[in-house]
Protein backbone atom coordinates (compact mmCIF):
# COMPACT_ATOMS: atom_id res chain seq x y z
CA UNK A 1 0.00 0.00 0.00
CA UNK A 2 1.31 3.73 -1.47
CA UNK A 3 1.91 5.76 2.40
CA UNK A 4 -0.13 8.43 2.29
CA UNK A 5 1.41 11.97 2.23
CA UNK A 6 0.94 12.86 5.81
CA UNK A 7 3.15 9.61 6.99
CA UNK A 8 5.62 10.83 4.01
CA UNK A 9 5.95 13.88 5.80
CA UNK A 10 6.50 12.88 9.22
CA UNK A 11 9.15 10.33 8.14
CA UNK A 12 11.03 12.50 5.81
CA UNK A 13 11.01 15.18 8.82
CA UNK A 14 12.06 12.09 11.39
CA UNK A 15 14.89 11.01 9.30
CA UNK A 16 16.24 14.95 9.33
CA UNK A 17 15.92 15.37 12.73
CA UNK A 18 17.81 12.48 13.15
CA UNK A 19 20.56 13.68 10.83
CA UNK A 20 20.55 17.01 12.99
CA UNK A 21 20.75 14.90 16.18
CA UNK A 22 24.06 13.21 15.28
CA UNK A 23 25.36 15.87 13.71
CA UNK A 24 25.36 17.60 17.27
CA UNK A 25 26.86 15.32 19.18
CA UNK A 26 29.66 14.06 16.61
CA UNK A 27 30.53 17.88 16.34
CA UNK A 28 30.32 18.02 20.04
CA UNK A 29 32.95 15.67 20.48
CA UNK A 30 35.06 16.28 17.71
CA UNK A 31 35.15 20.39 18.68
CA UNK A 32 36.12 19.68 22.31
CA UNK A 33 38.80 17.45 21.56
CA UNK A 34 41.78 20.10 22.14
CA UNK A 35 41.39 22.74 24.72
CA UNK A 36 44.31 25.20 23.47
CA UNK A 37 42.59 25.46 20.54
CA UNK A 38 39.36 26.08 21.92
CA UNK A 39 40.44 28.67 24.10
CA UNK A 40 42.71 30.37 21.22
CA UNK A 41 39.49 30.69 18.65
CA UNK A 42 37.75 32.44 21.92
CA UNK A 43 40.36 34.79 22.22
CA UNK A 44 40.50 35.14 18.15
CA UNK A 45 36.85 36.37 17.88
CA UNK A 46 37.22 38.78 20.64
CA UNK A 47 40.52 40.05 19.22
CA UNK A 48 38.67 40.49 15.92
CA UNK A 49 35.59 41.93 16.87
CA UNK A 50 37.90 44.44 19.60
CA UNK A 51 40.26 45.68 16.66
CA UNK A 52 36.88 46.08 14.38
CA UNK A 53 35.62 48.23 17.56
CA UNK A 54 38.76 50.35 17.31
CA UNK A 55 38.29 50.75 13.70
CA UNK A 56 34.81 52.05 14.36
CA UNK A 57 36.62 54.35 16.64
CA UNK A 58 38.98 55.49 13.80
CA UNK A 59 36.36 56.24 11.75
CA UNK A 60 33.93 58.50 13.59
CA UNK A 61 36.89 60.77 14.91
CA UNK A 62 36.41 61.80 11.33
CA UNK A 63 33.08 61.82 10.40
CA UNK A 64 29.83 62.09 12.48
CA UNK A 65 27.33 59.43 10.47
CA UNK A 66 27.72 57.11 7.94
CA UNK A 67 25.07 56.56 5.40
CA UNK A 68 23.18 58.17 8.09
CA UNK A 69 24.04 55.71 10.76
CA UNK A 70 26.06 56.99 14.02
CA UNK A 71 28.73 55.16 15.48
CA UNK A 72 25.91 53.30 17.77
CA UNK A 73 23.86 52.34 15.15
CA UNK A 74 26.79 51.11 13.18
CA UNK A 75 27.71 48.86 16.38
CA UNK A 76 23.49 47.22 16.25
CA UNK A 77 24.24 46.72 12.26
CA UNK A 78 27.65 45.42 13.52
CA UNK A 79 25.96 42.85 16.29
CA UNK A 80 23.11 41.76 13.64
CA UNK A 81 25.82 41.08 10.97
CA UNK A 82 27.85 38.83 13.49
CA UNK A 83 24.74 36.73 14.85
CA UNK A 84 23.93 35.89 11.83
CA UNK A 85 27.32 35.03 10.27
CA UNK A 86 28.00 33.02 13.21
CA UNK A 87 24.85 31.53 13.41
CA UNK A 88 25.41 29.96 9.57
CA UNK A 89 28.90 29.58 10.30
CA UNK A 90 28.10 27.00 13.08
CA UNK A 91 25.21 25.68 11.10
CA UNK A 92 26.14 25.16 7.48
CA UNK A 93 29.12 26.74 6.29
CA UNK A 94 31.92 24.58 7.23
CA UNK A 95 29.78 21.93 6.02
CA UNK A 96 29.52 23.56 2.38
CA UNK A 97 33.10 24.68 2.79
CA UNK A 98 33.67 20.93 2.19
CA UNK A 99 31.65 19.86 -0.41
CA UNK A 100 34.24 20.95 -2.82
CA UNK A 101 36.48 18.62 -1.67
CA UNK A 102 34.43 15.43 -1.09
CA UNK A 103 33.33 15.87 -5.15
CA UNK A 104 37.49 16.26 -6.03
CA UNK A 105 38.56 13.39 -3.91
CA UNK A 106 34.88 11.34 -4.77
CA UNK A 107 34.07 11.01 -0.94
CA UNK A 108 30.31 12.37 -1.72
CA UNK A 109 30.24 8.44 -2.77
CA UNK A 110 29.59 7.74 0.52
CA UNK A 111 26.98 10.46 1.10
CA UNK A 112 25.19 9.34 -2.26
CA UNK A 113 24.98 5.53 -1.07
CA UNK A 114 22.89 6.84 2.45
CA UNK A 115 19.09 6.82 2.34
CA UNK A 116 18.55 10.09 3.45
CA UNK A 117 18.00 13.26 1.45
CA UNK A 118 21.39 13.90 0.46
CA UNK A 119 21.36 17.84 -0.38
CA UNK A 120 20.20 18.13 3.41
CA UNK A 121 22.64 15.82 4.75
CA UNK A 122 25.80 17.29 2.96
CA UNK A 123 24.35 20.79 4.71
CA UNK A 124 23.85 19.64 7.80
CA UNK A 125 26.31 16.85 8.96
CA UNK A 126 28.01 18.87 11.11
CA UNK A 127 26.88 21.27 13.90
CA UNK A 128 28.55 22.93 15.98
CA UNK A 129 26.59 24.17 19.11
CA UNK A 130 30.11 24.75 20.38
CA UNK A 131 31.18 26.67 17.92
CA UNK A 132 28.77 29.39 18.81
CA UNK A 133 29.31 29.21 22.48
CA UNK A 134 33.08 28.67 22.26
CA UNK A 135 33.15 31.89 19.19
CA UNK A 136 30.42 33.76 19.26
CA UNK A 137 29.21 34.32 22.54
CA UNK A 138 32.31 36.56 23.79
CA UNK A 139 32.76 39.01 20.53
CA UNK A 140 28.61 39.14 20.87
CA UNK A 141 28.55 39.81 24.55
CA UNK A 142 31.34 42.43 23.99
CA UNK A 143 29.28 44.61 20.97
CA UNK A 144 26.13 44.37 23.36
CA UNK A 145 27.78 45.80 25.99
CA UNK A 146 29.27 48.67 24.11
CA UNK A 147 26.09 49.33 22.39
CA UNK A 148 23.92 52.59 23.96
CA UNK A 149 21.10 51.02 23.93
CA UNK A 150 18.64 54.03 25.17
CA UNK A 151 19.58 55.71 22.16
CA UNK A 152 18.10 53.34 19.89
CA UNK A 153 14.71 53.47 18.11
CA UNK A 154 13.04 50.42 18.96
CA UNK A 155 9.79 48.92 19.05
CA UNK A 156 8.48 45.05 19.25
CA UNK A 157 7.06 44.89 15.81
CA UNK A 158 10.15 45.94 13.78
CA UNK A 159 12.47 43.68 16.26
CA UNK A 160 9.89 40.59 15.55
CA UNK A 161 10.26 41.38 11.29
CA UNK A 162 13.84 41.71 11.51
CA UNK A 163 13.89 38.42 13.13
CA UNK A 164 12.09 37.03 10.01
CA UNK A 165 13.91 38.95 7.71
CA UNK A 166 17.08 37.77 9.28
CA UNK A 167 15.73 34.03 9.19
CA UNK A 168 15.22 34.53 5.36
CA UNK A 169 18.77 36.06 5.01
CA UNK A 170 20.85 33.51 6.74
CA UNK A 171 18.61 30.90 4.75
CA UNK A 172 18.95 32.42 1.37
CA UNK A 173 22.59 33.14 1.94
CA UNK A 174 22.99 29.31 2.62
CA UNK A 175 21.68 29.00 -1.12
CA UNK A 176 24.42 31.18 -2.24
CA UNK A 177 26.99 29.60 -0.32
CA UNK A 178 25.51 26.14 -1.45
CA UNK A 179 25.53 27.05 -5.18
CA UNK A 180 29.09 28.73 -4.83
CA UNK A 181 30.53 25.48 -4.31
CA UNK A 182 28.62 23.14 -7.11
CA UNK A 183 31.06 24.11 -10.27
CA UNK A 184 33.21 21.57 -8.65
CA UNK A 185 30.90 18.89 -10.00
CA UNK A 186 31.50 20.31 -13.52
CA UNK A 187 35.12 21.97 -13.18
CA UNK A 188 36.97 19.78 -9.92
CA UNK A 189 37.18 22.27 -7.52
CA UNK A 190 35.13 25.75 -6.40
CA UNK A 191 37.38 26.95 -3.66
CA UNK A 192 38.27 29.77 -5.13
CA UNK A 193 34.23 30.82 -5.95
CA UNK A 194 33.60 29.77 -2.54
CA UNK A 195 36.05 32.03 -1.25
CA UNK A 196 34.86 35.12 -3.20
CA UNK A 197 31.48 34.87 -1.62
CA UNK A 198 32.96 34.53 1.70
CA UNK A 199 35.02 37.74 1.19
CA UNK A 200 31.94 39.53 0.03
CA UNK A 201 29.82 38.51 2.90
CA UNK A 202 32.17 39.19 5.46
CA UNK A 203 32.54 42.68 3.92
CA UNK A 204 28.60 43.37 3.71
CA UNK A 205 27.50 42.02 6.81
CA UNK A 206 30.13 45.18 8.57
CA UNK A 207 30.48 47.64 6.26
CA UNK A 208 27.78 48.01 4.06
CA UNK A 209 24.56 49.50 5.51
CA UNK A 210 20.95 49.05 3.37
CA UNK A 211 20.83 52.90 3.08
CA UNK A 212 24.68 53.19 1.91
CA UNK A 213 23.97 51.51 -0.92
CA UNK A 214 23.31 52.75 -4.49
CA UNK A 215 20.41 51.42 -6.20
CA UNK A 216 22.57 48.97 -8.39
CA UNK A 217 23.79 47.39 -5.72
CA UNK A 218 20.67 46.61 -3.89
CA UNK A 219 19.96 44.68 -6.85
CA UNK A 220 22.87 42.98 -7.05
CA UNK A 221 23.16 42.44 -3.23
CA UNK A 222 19.70 42.33 -2.10
CA UNK A 223 18.77 39.76 -5.05
CA UNK A 224 20.87 38.48 -7.71
CA UNK A 225 23.70 37.73 -4.73
CA UNK A 226 21.20 38.35 -1.83
CA UNK A 227 23.91 38.93 0.92
CA UNK A 228 23.06 41.65 2.44
CA UNK A 229 19.21 40.66 3.50
CA UNK A 230 20.58 38.82 6.53
CA UNK A 231 22.36 41.59 8.55
CA UNK A 232 21.57 45.55 6.09
CA UNK A 233 17.82 44.60 5.96
CA UNK A 234 17.37 43.40 9.06
CA UNK A 235 19.58 46.06 10.54
CA UNK A 236 17.70 48.79 8.79
CA UNK A 237 14.08 47.30 9.67
CA UNK A 238 14.70 46.96 13.33
CA UNK A 239 16.47 50.28 13.46
CA UNK A 240 13.03 51.72 11.70
CA UNK A 241 14.68 53.29 8.75
CA UNK A 242 13.37 51.70 6.04
CA UNK A 243 9.56 49.98 5.03
CA UNK A 244 9.69 47.06 7.15
CA UNK A 245 6.90 45.28 5.02
CA UNK A 246 8.26 45.43 2.08
CA UNK A 247 11.70 44.56 2.38
CA UNK A 248 9.93 41.24 4.59
CA UNK A 249 8.13 40.59 1.02
CA UNK A 250 11.36 41.50 -1.22
CA UNK A 251 13.69 38.77 1.32
CA UNK A 252 10.51 36.39 0.90
CA UNK A 253 10.43 36.80 -2.79
CA UNK A 254 14.43 36.40 -2.81
CA UNK A 255 14.24 33.66 -0.54
CA UNK A 256 11.46 31.05 -1.70
CA UNK A 257 13.53 31.75 -6.04
CA UNK A 258 16.84 31.02 -4.28
CA UNK A 259 15.53 27.59 -2.81
CA UNK A 260 14.11 26.46 -5.79
CA UNK A 261 17.17 27.42 -7.95
CA UNK A 262 19.25 25.44 -5.30
CA UNK A 263 17.07 22.49 -5.71
CA UNK A 264 16.83 22.19 -9.38
CA UNK A 265 21.09 23.16 -9.23
CA UNK A 266 21.63 20.50 -7.32
CA UNK A 267 19.66 17.93 -9.12
CA UNK A 268 22.01 19.29 -12.40
CA UNK A 269 25.00 18.90 -10.44
CA UNK A 270 24.40 15.40 -9.31
CA UNK A 271 23.02 14.18 -12.90
CA UNK A 272 27.23 16.10 -13.89
CA UNK A 273 29.01 13.39 -10.96
CA UNK A 274 30.91 11.43 -12.14
CA UNK A 275 31.23 9.28 -8.95
CA UNK A 276 35.26 8.44 -9.13
CA UNK A 277 36.17 11.85 -8.33
CA UNK A 278 35.73 15.00 -10.15
CA UNK B 1 38.52 33.42 -10.05
CA UNK B 2 41.95 34.88 -8.08
CA UNK B 3 41.98 38.14 -10.50
CA UNK B 4 38.11 38.93 -9.40
CA UNK B 5 38.69 38.14 -5.76
CA UNK B 6 41.13 40.89 -5.93
CA UNK B 7 39.20 43.30 -7.91
CA UNK B 8 35.73 42.60 -5.87
CA UNK B 9 38.24 43.17 -2.41
CA UNK B 10 39.63 46.62 -4.14
CA UNK B 11 36.37 47.25 -5.12
CA UNK B 12 34.21 47.09 -1.89
CA UNK B 13 36.64 48.89 -0.21
CA UNK B 14 36.38 51.51 -2.69
CA UNK B 15 32.25 51.77 -1.94
CA UNK B 16 33.00 51.72 1.82
CA UNK B 17 35.74 54.58 1.90
CA UNK B 18 33.53 56.60 -0.48
CA UNK B 19 31.00 56.58 1.97
CA UNK B 20 33.31 57.68 4.12
CA UNK B 21 34.66 60.50 2.44
CA UNK B 22 30.91 61.73 1.34
CA UNK B 23 30.82 62.11 5.37
CA UNK B 24 34.27 63.47 6.12
CA UNK B 25 34.91 67.29 6.26
CA UNK B 26 38.04 69.21 5.76
CA UNK B 27 41.42 67.60 4.25
CA UNK B 28 40.01 64.16 3.34
CA UNK B 29 41.87 62.51 0.51
CA UNK B 30 40.75 61.80 -3.08
CA UNK B 31 39.33 58.85 -3.76
CA UNK B 32 41.52 57.99 -6.64
CA UNK B 33 44.75 58.63 -4.12
CA UNK B 34 42.53 55.66 -1.58
CA UNK B 35 42.17 53.92 -4.77
CA UNK B 36 46.01 53.45 -5.39
CA UNK B 37 46.55 53.08 -1.39
CA UNK B 38 44.25 49.81 -1.30
CA UNK B 39 45.63 48.86 -4.44
CA UNK B 40 49.25 48.86 -3.44
CA UNK B 41 48.12 47.94 0.17
CA UNK B 42 46.26 44.82 -1.55
CA UNK B 43 49.04 43.69 -3.33
CA UNK B 44 51.71 44.07 -0.85
CA UNK B 45 49.76 41.77 2.39
CA UNK B 46 49.27 39.29 -0.29
CA UNK B 47 53.32 39.55 -1.61
CA UNK B 48 54.52 39.73 1.65
CA UNK B 49 52.17 37.25 3.33
CA UNK B 50 51.76 39.87 5.97
CA UNK B 51 47.81 39.68 5.84
CA UNK B 52 47.11 35.94 5.24
CA UNK B 53 50.36 33.84 6.72
CA UNK B 54 50.71 30.66 4.39
CA UNK B 55 54.09 30.40 5.57
CA UNK B 56 53.18 30.04 8.83
CA UNK B 57 50.13 27.93 8.13
CA UNK B 58 52.83 25.59 6.06
CA UNK B 59 55.12 25.18 9.12
CA UNK B 60 52.01 24.72 11.80
CA UNK B 61 50.27 22.02 9.35
CA UNK B 62 53.96 20.40 8.69
CA UNK B 63 54.89 20.00 12.78
CA UNK B 64 51.82 19.09 13.54
CA UNK B 65 51.72 16.02 11.15
CA UNK B 66 55.47 15.11 11.35
CA UNK B 67 55.68 16.48 7.41
CA UNK B 68 58.78 18.79 8.57
CA UNK B 69 60.41 15.56 9.05
CA UNK B 70 61.30 15.18 5.15
CA UNK B 71 62.91 18.90 5.29
CA UNK B 72 64.75 18.02 8.32
CA UNK B 73 66.63 14.85 7.00
CA UNK B 74 67.65 17.00 3.74
CA UNK B 75 70.76 18.83 3.56
CA UNK B 76 68.93 21.90 3.05
CA UNK B 77 68.39 25.22 5.77
CA UNK B 78 64.81 24.20 6.25
CA UNK B 79 63.05 27.82 6.48
CA UNK B 80 64.16 29.49 3.29
CA UNK B 81 63.47 26.01 1.63
CA UNK B 82 59.54 25.96 3.09
CA UNK B 83 59.51 29.85 2.20
CA UNK B 84 60.98 28.66 -1.51
CA UNK B 85 57.98 26.24 -1.44
CA UNK B 86 55.18 28.50 -0.26
CA UNK B 87 56.63 31.31 -2.63
CA UNK B 88 56.26 28.78 -5.46
CA UNK B 89 52.73 27.00 -4.67
CA UNK B 90 51.52 30.63 -4.24
CA UNK B 91 52.79 32.14 -7.65
CA UNK B 92 49.40 32.15 -9.32
CA UNK B 93 48.26 34.74 -6.58
CA UNK B 94 51.16 36.35 -6.71
CA UNK B 95 50.88 37.43 -9.83
CA UNK B 96 47.56 39.35 -9.74
CA UNK B 97 49.17 40.98 -6.03
CA UNK B 98 51.89 42.71 -8.16
CA UNK B 99 49.86 43.53 -11.04
CA UNK B 100 47.57 45.50 -8.37
CA UNK B 101 50.90 47.24 -7.41
CA UNK B 102 52.04 48.07 -10.71
CA UNK B 103 48.58 49.36 -11.05
CA UNK B 104 48.35 51.53 -8.41
CA UNK B 105 52.05 52.70 -8.77
CA UNK B 106 50.22 53.84 -12.54
CA UNK B 107 47.02 55.50 -11.05
CA UNK B 108 48.83 57.37 -8.68
CA UNK B 109 52.56 57.64 -9.89
CA UNK B 110 55.35 59.00 -7.29
CA UNK B 111 56.85 62.35 -8.34
CA UNK B 112 60.36 60.94 -8.34
CA UNK B 113 62.62 57.82 -9.50
CA UNK B 114 64.23 57.92 -6.01
CA UNK B 115 60.81 57.10 -4.15
CA UNK B 116 60.23 54.01 -6.31
CA UNK B 117 63.72 52.69 -5.13
CA UNK B 118 62.63 53.38 -1.40
CA UNK B 119 59.41 51.55 -1.98
CA UNK B 120 61.87 48.58 -3.08
CA UNK B 121 63.89 49.08 0.19
CA UNK B 122 60.31 49.46 2.18
CA UNK B 123 59.03 46.53 0.76
CA UNK B 124 62.28 43.88 1.73
CA UNK B 125 61.77 44.98 5.49
CA UNK B 126 57.90 44.38 4.90
CA UNK B 127 58.96 41.09 3.81
CA UNK B 128 60.95 40.58 6.63
CA UNK B 129 58.89 41.60 9.39
CA UNK B 130 56.12 39.32 7.83
CA UNK B 131 58.80 36.50 7.80
CA UNK B 132 58.91 36.79 11.17
CA UNK B 133 55.00 37.21 12.31
CA UNK B 134 54.74 33.69 10.16
CA UNK B 135 57.27 32.10 11.80
CA UNK B 136 55.39 33.20 15.40
CA UNK B 137 52.76 30.25 14.16
CA UNK B 138 55.55 27.59 13.63
CA UNK B 139 56.92 28.14 16.51
CA UNK B 140 53.77 28.57 18.70
CA UNK B 141 53.17 24.69 17.28
CA UNK B 142 55.78 23.07 19.03
CA UNK B 143 54.16 23.93 22.40
CA UNK B 144 50.93 24.49 22.00
CA UNK B 145 49.22 21.80 19.54
CA UNK B 146 47.06 23.92 17.62
CA UNK B 147 47.83 27.73 17.83
CA UNK B 148 45.50 28.21 14.13
CA UNK B 149 43.41 30.69 16.94
CA UNK B 150 46.24 32.58 18.56
CA UNK B 151 47.59 33.48 14.94
CA UNK B 152 44.56 35.07 14.08
CA UNK B 153 44.54 37.04 16.81
CA UNK B 154 48.14 38.37 15.49
CA UNK B 155 46.13 38.25 11.63
CA UNK B 156 43.08 40.90 12.35
CA UNK B 157 45.59 42.99 14.41
CA UNK B 158 47.89 43.31 11.69
CA UNK B 159 45.22 44.19 9.64
CA UNK B 160 44.30 47.20 10.99
CA UNK B 161 47.08 48.48 12.48
CA UNK B 162 49.24 47.50 9.41
CA UNK B 163 47.11 50.00 7.45
CA UNK B 164 45.39 47.07 5.07
CA UNK B 165 42.17 48.07 5.88
CA UNK B 166 42.57 52.05 6.46
CA UNK B 167 45.71 54.48 6.62
CA UNK B 168 47.59 55.40 9.42
CA UNK B 169 47.28 58.76 8.37
CA UNK B 170 42.97 58.32 9.15
CA UNK B 171 43.95 57.88 12.31
CA UNK B 172 43.82 59.85 15.75
CA UNK B 173 47.38 61.34 16.09
CA UNK B 174 47.60 59.94 19.45
CA UNK B 175 46.83 56.60 18.43
CA UNK B 176 48.92 57.15 15.47
CA UNK B 177 51.93 58.29 17.15
CA UNK B 178 51.62 54.82 19.69
CA UNK B 179 51.13 52.34 16.31
CA UNK B 180 53.67 53.81 14.10
CA UNK B 181 56.12 52.28 16.97
CA UNK B 182 55.32 48.43 16.94
CA UNK B 183 56.18 46.40 13.72
CA UNK B 184 52.78 46.50 11.88
CA UNK B 185 52.99 49.58 9.70
CA UNK B 186 56.01 48.38 8.92
CA UNK B 187 54.11 44.85 6.81
CA UNK B 188 52.40 47.67 4.34
CA UNK B 189 51.71 51.34 5.20
CA UNK B 190 55.71 52.41 5.42
CA UNK B 191 56.37 50.79 1.75
CA UNK B 192 53.47 52.99 0.40
CA UNK B 193 54.76 55.82 2.78
CA UNK B 194 57.66 55.67 1.16
CA UNK B 195 56.45 56.85 -2.17
CA UNK B 196 55.20 59.82 -1.00
CA UNK B 197 51.85 59.81 -2.20
CA UNK B 198 49.59 60.13 0.88
CA UNK B 199 48.31 63.34 1.45
CA UNK B 200 49.55 63.49 5.14
CA UNK B 201 52.62 61.34 5.07
CA UNK B 202 54.94 60.23 8.00
CA UNK B 203 58.46 60.79 8.63
CA UNK B 204 60.60 58.59 6.02
CA UNK B 205 63.38 58.12 7.96
CA UNK B 206 62.15 57.40 11.46
CA UNK B 207 59.53 55.13 9.59
CA UNK B 208 62.91 53.65 7.87
CA UNK B 209 64.08 53.26 11.37
CA UNK B 210 61.49 51.47 13.22
CA UNK B 211 61.33 49.28 9.96
CA UNK B 212 64.76 47.97 10.45
CA UNK B 213 64.97 47.61 13.87
CA UNK B 214 61.77 45.55 13.81
CA UNK B 215 63.31 43.45 10.87
CA UNK B 216 66.10 42.62 12.71
CA UNK B 217 64.80 42.03 16.23
CA UNK B 218 62.43 40.55 15.11
CA UNK B 219 63.92 37.88 13.20
CA UNK B 220 67.27 37.23 15.68
CA UNK B 221 64.33 37.09 18.46
CA UNK B 222 62.21 34.08 16.48
CA UNK B 223 65.21 32.30 14.84
CA UNK B 224 66.05 31.62 18.14
CA UNK B 225 62.92 30.56 19.21
CA UNK B 226 62.69 28.64 16.58
CA UNK B 227 65.63 26.17 17.14
CA UNK B 228 64.88 25.70 20.48
CA UNK B 229 61.48 24.94 19.24
CA UNK B 230 62.94 22.37 16.72
CA UNK B 231 65.29 20.90 19.52
CA UNK B 232 62.09 20.09 21.55
CA UNK B 233 60.36 18.63 17.89
CA UNK B 234 60.06 14.50 18.42
CA UNK B 235 59.38 13.67 14.62
CA UNK B 236 56.11 12.19 14.88
CA UNK B 237 54.17 14.83 14.64
CA UNK B 238 52.45 16.73 17.38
Amino acid sequence: MKPSVFNQLKEALAIRLIIIKTAIIYSFQEETAYPAENWGNMLSTLIYIATFRLFLNILYTNIDTLAGYTENEMLFFLLVGQASFYLSWAIYNHNIRDISSSVNTGNLDLVLTKPVPSAFYISFRKISLVHIFRDALAPLLFIIATISWETLHLNLANILIGIIICTLGITVTYCVYFLSVLPSFWFGRSDETYRLVYLVEDFVQKHLPLEGASNSLKILLGALIPLMIGSAFTTSVILGKSNALALLAWAAAVTILFLLIRKYAWGRALRAYTSASS
Amino acid sequence: MVILQRVVTVGLLMVFWNLVLKNTAGNSPHLTGLLSYFLIADGIGELTMATRTKFGTLLRRSIKTGQISNYLMKPLSILPAMYAHVWGERSIYNAPAIASIILGLVINPPNHWTRLSLFFVFLVLSMATAFAFNLIEGILTFWVTSPSGIMNCIVHTTRLLSGAIAPLTFFPNKLRNIVELTPFPAMVFAPINSLGILDSPISIAKSFLIAVFWASALNIVLLRLWRKGLRKYEAIGL
